[in-house]
């Protein structure tokens, strides 16, 4: 295993499948549509893939637009300010008119996000600077081929996938037998919280603004406060 | 948004055991492209209105005059925030404005500060006041796709992350189709998979608690 193709064989031999090159019930192109859900799936819960994208900050936009691969912004920052810190919309209507463009200052403080592809800034920067996204971002498409697995996830999560794969494609067969097919996913999404333990301190200084949110305590969200 | 409408009734034909991916109508076939394309709309344009993944910003110019009244973007869910020349305008209700003065739609040309979109017609609402020298207003809000047509060239209208949600939403609708070939149990369980990937967006939008209780099933 450790490669997509070995994953797909693996769940094929699972799937009681008498040939993994040419299986009877279902097409190996379709376990890789299962796999690539299973990776997406995997990525959503535990945060997995995080990968910085630069917006180039100038004073005719408070509104910036995130590239299409990310998925979701958690935290902002630039180089010489640290840390935004990361706010409703709402909470910037309540605490300035960060709208007018005569408003500028040299470094921007904070932000929220506007749907999950664009984010707000304020407020606008008088002088040009880059802020750096960290971002939760989609994998690329894996394919079925002997690919290293290891350039997406941690070899000890790829049995994750394969459970995965696995009741996804039970789901197909119905009745019984997709009933049976619960206990992989649960034995998937099991391991991927697990995942999402080892995760949670990447997720600092980002997700925990929601109001049922539980106030975090540690020494870099509290970097992220804006400056007294 | 790299997935076509074509592709993803090949992924879909799968689960229903359907050949040709194409739903054509006929005899043999439990479901016609038509149908098809209807349950991917309802899917996406539920999914939007349940996350607010996808957001509109949307800037119009407002001429001097006196009509209060304006039209919601016709690409656009429910209205998140109006903002008047840099100001934001309070939501309120009309209720609210007549009580502050029974008399406010007679003197309609000082700065807006609010908004309403009680009786009115539906996609409409109403500014308190209109600048006498006009502005611009801005409003953000959630997106509403358009509807799709047949042109299976068509993109699905999520990311890719998020396709496999609305998979699960078709599939819990086309199975939940009456008729010999309805499959209750299935289509149950194919909602509730939507409906965590609707969870699993929510959180992202909104911001995230540390743990991952009340978000993922137990299971």
């Amino acid at each position: 295993m450790g490669t997509a193709s070995g994953i797909i064989d693996q769940a094929i031999r699972r799937l009681n499948e008498l040939s993994t090159t040419a299986p009877v019930r279902w097409t190996r192109a379709e376990l890789l549509v299962f796999l690539n859900d299973g990776m997406a799936e995997l990525n959503l819960i535990a945060a997995d893939y995080q990968d910085t994208h630069t917006i180039a900050l100038t004073n005719v936009a408070s509104v910036w637009d995130l590239p299409e691969a990310v998925i979701a912004p958690l935290s902002a920052r630039t180089s010489d300010s640290g840390y935004l810190l990361r706010q409703m919309t709402e909470d910037l209507d309540k605490e300035s008119n960060w709208e007018d463009p005569s408003i500028q200052r040299l470094h921007p403080r904070n932000w929220a996000t506007l749907g999950l592809e664009k984010i707000i800034v304020t407020p606008r920067v008088s002088v040009a600077t880059n802020l750096y996204v960290e971002c939760l971002t989609q994998y690329s498409a894996v394919p079925d081929a002997a690919v290293d697995m290891g350039a997406w996830i941690r070899p000890e999560y790829e049995k994750a996938i394969e459970d995965f794969i696995v009741s996804r494609a039970m789901f197909k067969e119905g009745g019984a037998e997709a009933v049976q097919a619960l206990s992989c996913y649960a034995r998937f999404l099991d391991t991927v919280q697990q995942l999402s333990g080892r995760n949670i301190i990447r997720r600092y200084p980002a997700w925990d603004i929601a109001p049922e949110a539980v106030g975090s305590v540690t020494t870099l969200r509290q970097g992220a406060e804006p400056e007294k | 948004m790299a997935v076509t409408v074509a592709t993803f009734l090949s992924r879909i034909a799968k689960d229903l055991h359907e050949d040709p991916a194409s739903f054509p109508p006929g005899a043999n076939n439990l479901w016609t492209l038509d149908e098809m394309v209807g349950y991917i709309s309802y899917a996406e344009r539920d999914f939007l209105r349940r996350t607010g993944v996808e957001a509109v910003d949307v800037t119009q110019v407002v001429a001097a005059g006196n009509v209060l009244i304006f039209t919601k973007p016709a690409n656009m869910m429910d209205i998140d925030r109006i903002s008047f020349n840099y100001k934001r305008l309070r939501r309120v209700t009309s209720w609210d404005l007549e009580r502050e003065d029974p008399a406010w739609r007679s003197h309609p040309n000082h700065k807006p500060q609010a908004y309403h979109e009680d009786h009115l017609p539906i996609s409409s609402f109403e500014l308190d006041n209109r600048d006498s020298a006009g502005g611009s207003m801005r409003i953000f809000g959630g997106y509403l796709p358009p509807l799709h047509t047949t042109d299976t060239s068509e993109l699905i209208a999520v990311k890719d992350c998020w396709e496999q949600y609305i998979r699960w939403e078709v599939l819990s609708l086309a199975l939940n189709k009456d008729g010999d070939n309805q499959d209750v149990a299935r289509a149950s369980y194919a909602h509730q998979r939507y409906l965590l990937g609707c969870s699993l967006a929510k959180r992202m939008v909104l911001g995230t608690p540390l743990d991952l209780g009340g978000v993922l099933p137990n299971a």
